[in-house]
């Protein structure tokens, strides 16, 4: 990071050739659509680029760090676009008024991708850093600057959300 | 750390937030929980209802996204070194990537020129103080007052 910082752009491209995927798979996770991951997944490591000074491998690994740039980006990529949810009333089974058609899927990972789609940001974000992204609880709740226990919240609605919506399919 | 008793409670709390992979437990619950599972016939079909949404979750598999790497690095500035203000707004203050610099930014700067003006406005006067000026204030009264006590015949 050291190097980064003094614009060694070997090094930058080592870090891209460690993180880059990893990352990138949140973003779509996240997002839903490539050509949004992209513009989003670009801002990270252009932000890593400029902002490297500022990370301090005391506080946390640097996968936790981009993560929590990433997680930041959609976030406000969401806001600017309206697309923030709200969560409210847990029995309510997010995903609109059409359920029969916006699961109408034959293929069961594109069925999970909308439902992932359907449920509030935050839920989303704690399942995907948990379940596909490979973070500790500490990490993912430090990410999201929330608790623990915050953390432990969210996933729980986020997974019973979940699993109303694949029933309702199935 | 020390091991506490795993109980149905914080077990099925563990199941409905981090799914039947013990992988994914918190490193302090990890080993107790096992323990639990093995012996406890109703923690082992919680854990087995728990698989069946692990399972579906995996079915989502996303690649990674093509040509990423190059994109970046045609678009990455010459130099990386920031400018004087970011620099030392970035020693004075914490990482901002939360509350956002472009509302932060403005409103320090805004403090910063508010305080300036105050401390200002109550180190510098711009009133007349100098000696001269009040012996000159002096006269302009003295002159206004031209009652010299019936001389005028």
């Amino acid at each position: 990071m050291q190097r980064i910082c003094a614009g060694d752009k070997s090094a930058y491209g080592r870090i891209l050739d460690l993180h880059l995927p990893s990352v990138s798979r949140y973003v779509v996770r996240m997002t839903g659509t490539s050509n949004e991951a992209e513009d989003i997944t670009q801002d990270v490591f252009l932000r890593l680029w400029t902002h490297a000074a500022r990370y301090d491998p005391r506080k946390a690994r640097l996968t936790t760090w981009l993560h929590n740039i990433a997680h930041n980006l959609c976030i406000d990529h969401f806001r600017r676009q309206g697309r923030i949810t709200y969560e409210g009333n847990e029995d309510e089974t997010p995903g609109g008024s059409e359920p029969d058609t916006v699961f109408y899927e034959e293929n069961r990972g594109q069925m999970i991708k909308q439902a992932l789609m359907a449920i509030p940001e935050r839920q989303r974000s704690a399942i995907v850093m948990c379940h596909y992204q490979g973070l500790t609880n500490k990490e993912a709740a430090s990410t999201m600057n929330i608790s623990v226990e915050a953390l432990e919240s969210l996933l729980a609605r986020g997974r019973r959300s979940l699993k109303k919506l694949l029933e309702q399919h199935e | 750390m020390s091991k506490y008793a795993m109980n149905m409670d914080r077990f099925e709390q563990l199941l409905s937030a981090y799914g039947a992979n013990a992988g994914r437990w918190p490193d302090n619950d990890r080993e107790q929980a096992m323990e639990f599972a093995a012996t406890n016939s109703r923690a082992r079909q919680l854990l087995d209802e728990a698989a069946i949404l692990d399972e579906a979750l995996d079915a989502w598999e996303v690649d990674p996204l093509q040509g990423m790497k190059a994109k970046i690095l045609a678009r990455l500035p010459e130099g990386n070194h920031r400018d004087a203000l970011d620099r030392f707004i970035d020693w004075l203050l914490p990482d901002l990537d939360h509350v956002g610099t472009w509302l932060w930014r403005p409103a320090f700067l805004a403090g910063m020129t508010l305080t300036l003006g105050i401390l200002l406005g109550s180190t510098v006067s711009l009133d007349v103080t100098d000696e001269a000026d009040l012996w000159q204030e002096e006269l302009r009264v003295m002159a206004l007052n031209t009652d010299t006590g019936g001389s005028d015949q």
